[in-house]
């Protein structure tokens, strides 16, 4: 995504920010843990960029500044809320987005350990693992996003796969045994 | 082969040492269907991760930040409010002006009329003489003139004493 120039109009607006919205919902909702309250901070994110007005021409990745955006609107509701030490439930999605029972059965159980365990993962830990495994981005741009050193990233990135790998072996190795 | 490019994938993966197209290689040979079952716990891993990227945001919401943004005028254009600068421009100006002025006054040298005394100076003893007898009789002119118009006013205010009387 380039730099906007000029004031950006509704039409603009829509070309070129709103087609971040999907990856900054799933930011939200990684970081909020509950759909309603990530929908929430995403409609106040996209209000703030909106009336950012002339200062958006001076972005140069809009996409990784919104994330940066709504990564610092999601902490902020996070302090006010003072949710940072409850222990949440992983995040239920709606019927419609869960895979059918076959899927289920075929993916096993492994998967829904798997989002249980990036929820409980340290904040930055779970943050590089969502930016980087979730949706892709090069280290650059998780520097960027997470204002994190780039030696701290792939840290963070190491120890939130080594988990998850030793995680994943154990399920595994507990359904063989009950399996047999 | 396969079998062999998929442990160096994994073994970089979780190291933390691959590239995005590592990454992506491994996700198109772990979605094989007739994987042997070792790999299958890595299936599930890639496989909750695109899970995970497959969610959206719900169209509802999309549809609510479009009206909001849409509601709201273009994005405000940040003016300048030149009343208050002016007001500040003009305050500095006056205070320039003064500081001007003040320090002009204390530096300029006191001007004194250029007077050359030694002009007049007497050359010569009759010179001074003369002088000082006109000196002397502009004094005694005065004095008179003082004495004459003191006598005048003691008069009207005889005139005056004598009309109560």
């Amino acid at each position: 995504m380039g730099r906007l120039r000029g004031v950006m109009n509704a039409e603009q607006f829509k070309k070129e920010v709103l087609p971040v919205k999907d990856k900054l919902y799933r930011l939200a909702l990684r970081m909020l843990r509950e759909p309603a309250d990530a929908q929430d901070a995403i409609q106040e994110v996209f209000l703030k960029i909106w009336r950012q007005g002339t200062a958006l021409k001076k972005i140069d990745n809009i996409e990784a500044w919104a994330m940066r955006v709504t990564k610092n609107h999601c902490l902020d509701r996070l302090r006010s809320r003072n949710r940072q030490t409850q222990a949440l439930e992983p995040y239920q999605l709606d019927v419609d987005d869960r895979p059918s029972a076959q899927e289920q059965l075929e993916q096993g159980e492994a998967i829904g350990q798997l989002r249980e365990l990036i929820g409980q993962l340290p904040e930055k830990q779970k943050l590089v693992l969502q930016l980087r495994d979730i949706e892709g981005m090069a280290y650059q741009e998780i520097e960027e996003i997470l204002d994190m050193p780039l030696g701290q990233v792939k840290t963070n990135l190491f120890r939130a796969r080594q988990k998850i790998r030793k995680l994943l072996l154990a399920v595994s190795k507990e359904t063989n045994i009950h399996g047999r | 082969m396969e079998d062999k490019k998929l442990n160096q994938l994994l073994e970089r993966y979780f190291a933390g040492e691959s590239s995005l197209e590592e990454e992506n290689q491994l996700r198109t040979l772990l979605q094989s269907r007739d994987l042997p079952e070792k790999w299958l716990p890595y299936q599930a891993i890639f496989q909750g991760l695109e899970q995970e990227a497959a969610i959206t945001l719900p169209s509802d919401i999309e549809k609510e930040i479009l009206a909001q943004i849409e509601s709201e005028t273009a994005p405000r254009i940040r003016q300048i409010t030149w009343k208050p600068l002016l007001r500040y421009a003009a305050a500095v100006a006056v205070l320039l002006i003064a500081i001007t002025w003040w320090t002009n006054s204390l530096s300029e040298p006191e001007t004194t009329a250029g007077i050359d005394w030694s002009k007049y100076e007497p050359e010569t003893p009759e010179e001074a003489a003369k002088v000082y007898r006109d000196a002397i009789l502009k004094l005694s002119t005065a004095l008179n003139n003082g004495a004459n118009s003191a006598a005048k006013n003691v008069k009207r205010v005889e005139t005056v004493g004598q009309f109560f009387e």
